[in-house]
């Protein structure tokens, strides 16, 4: 019983602390790591699933050599750098690993609905959402087609809704670099679209 | 995915995964800023030999050397050395970027921090010397150096245009013997339509710089006498006060 009551405790306390609080208690002891992974697995599983467009299996194991890296990496993170930047900069190189490794194309079903009118709105701003279901399968193949770095970035900026300073902080890439993907990005991404003829958006 | 956690805590425990040392962090760290101090230094090195390769050629003779064009005075420039320079600014520059905050400075103000470190870096290496050193070290080590970069001495090495350098070995009443750069010994005549110049010591032992034509296989006829170090017009230019005159330049040869 008081075992119990101790461990709530500690739980509410670990809840509490910064992201830096926790790096510093996580080398201590690798339990404290848990709080982290709870606090990260959700954004960085949909992150990883979003730009590798990888069954939510292949994901999984993705994520858990992610954390596995940042835990390897603890000693490395810098508080001036926001944690979770620095943690989808960690899942951003993996993936990219991944990929060389496995020379694999992405699949095409790493959207949601509600994703894909994010990318979309990207470019069209005032347009509505129509047809929504029926187009969206030919979106995900246009985004498919896109070039890893690309989709990572309009996946960045307009699903994760990312500032363009976490984004250099993710990508470790100068501002400018970063505003040209996004720019050239949202262009292939029309122009995929029109050559498909999708008109639907 | 609770479970996901519990899973992934057990493999770090399982494997005894630990996180990496900070000095093994902070070596690769610091070793990527040494690196770089190096490649800005290295830089400044091949600046100085620029700078010193300059002051040592005689810039009012292309026309002599290197044919009459507009690019006469381009075929004098040490190619070599701004390349090397330049190669090395690019790389700095890109060592810079891959720092962990590199990506966070502008162009202008990286290229003013290696502009900042080039003048520091040079101003040291000329004043030590080693903008010389490693005109001397590549002149030894590399043997296409002499076909890529126009020295003192390949300028003064063309006897055919009209330009040759050497130790006087001997004086004699019409003019003084030379052995040039390669070995070879020359009869240069000095006759009294000869410049010269009021620095040039024509004493033995002494190095010169003779412009005129190439009379025979191994006789040369002067039009005007350098000091081996600058223009020779003024006295003690090259540092030893001139020593005998030519009939131009003041005082009997």
């Amino acid at each position: 019983m008081r075992s119990t009551f101790w461990m709530d405790f500690m739980k509410n306390q670990q809840n509490g602390a910064s992201d830096a609080e926790l790096v510093s208690l996580s080398k201590i002891d690798p339990e404290n790591f848990g709080f982290i992974m709870e606090r990260y697995q959700i954004p960085l599983f949909h992150y990883i699933r979003r730009i590798t467009q990888y069954p939510k299996e292949d994901v999984e194991d993705i994520l858990q050599e992610v954390f596995i890296k940042i835990f390897r990496k603890l000693n490395e993170y810098d508080e001036q750098l926001k944690f979770s930047s620095w943690a989808y900069r960690i899942a951003h190189n993996h993936v990219i690993d991944t990929f060389r490794k496995s020379n694999a194309r992405p699949k095409t079903d790493g959207f949601d609905e509600s994703e894909m009118a994010k990318l979309l709105k990207s470019r069209m701003d005032e347009e509505e959402k129509m047809e929504m279901k029926d187009c969206a399968e030919k979106v995900k193949e246009c985004i498919g087609d896109m070039p890893l770095k690309y989709r990572e970035v309009l996946v960045l900026r307009f699903v994760e809704e990312k500032s363009y300073e976490e984004m250099m902080d993710i990508l470790k890439k100068p501002k400018g670099s970063v505003a040209t993907l996004v720019s050239r990005g949202r262009e292939i991404l029309s122009k995929n679209m029109k050559r498909k003829g999708i008109g639907c958006f | 995915m609770d479970n996901f956690i519990k899973k992934t805590l057990e493999k770090i425990k399982e494997q005894d995964i630990r996180p990496d040392s900070r000095w093994k962090y902070l070596a690769k760290k610091y070793s990527a800023w040494l690196v770089l101090a190096f490649t800005v230094l290295f830089c400044a090195v091949s600046a100085s030999a620029v700078a010193y390769l300059s002051s040592q050629l005689d810039w009012d003779i292309p026309f002599l050397a290197h044919g009459s064009g507009p690019f006469s005075f381009f075929k004098m420039m040490p190619y070599f050395w701004i390349v090397l320079a330049v190669l090395l600014a690019a790389l700095a520059f890109f060592e810079i970027r891959r720092t962990e905050r590199g990506y966070k400075f502008s162009r202008m103000k990286i290229f003013s921090v290696l502009f900042a470190g080039f003048l520091v870096f040079g101003f040291f290496s000329t004043q030590m010397g080693w903008g010389r050193k490693a005109d001397q070290d590549a002149k030894r080590n590399l043997p296409f150096y002499g076909s890529l970069v126009t020295t003192k001495e390949t300028q003064w090495s063309q006897p055919d245009k009209g330009l040759l350098g050497g130790t006087i070995e001997s004086v004699d009443g019409n003019g003084f013997s030379l052995e040039d750069f390669s070995g070879k010994n020359w009869s240069v005549v000095v006759d009294e339509s000869a410049d010269i110049r009021t620095a040039a010591s024509l004493s033995e032992g002494e190095k010169v710089k003779v412009i005129g034509s190439e009379e025979a296989e191994d006789v040369f006829q002067a039009k005007e006498v350098r000091p081996w170090e600058g223009k020779g017009l003024r006295r003690g230019q090259n540092g030893n006060g001139g020593g005998q005159s030519g009939r131009n330049g003041g005082g009997k040869f």
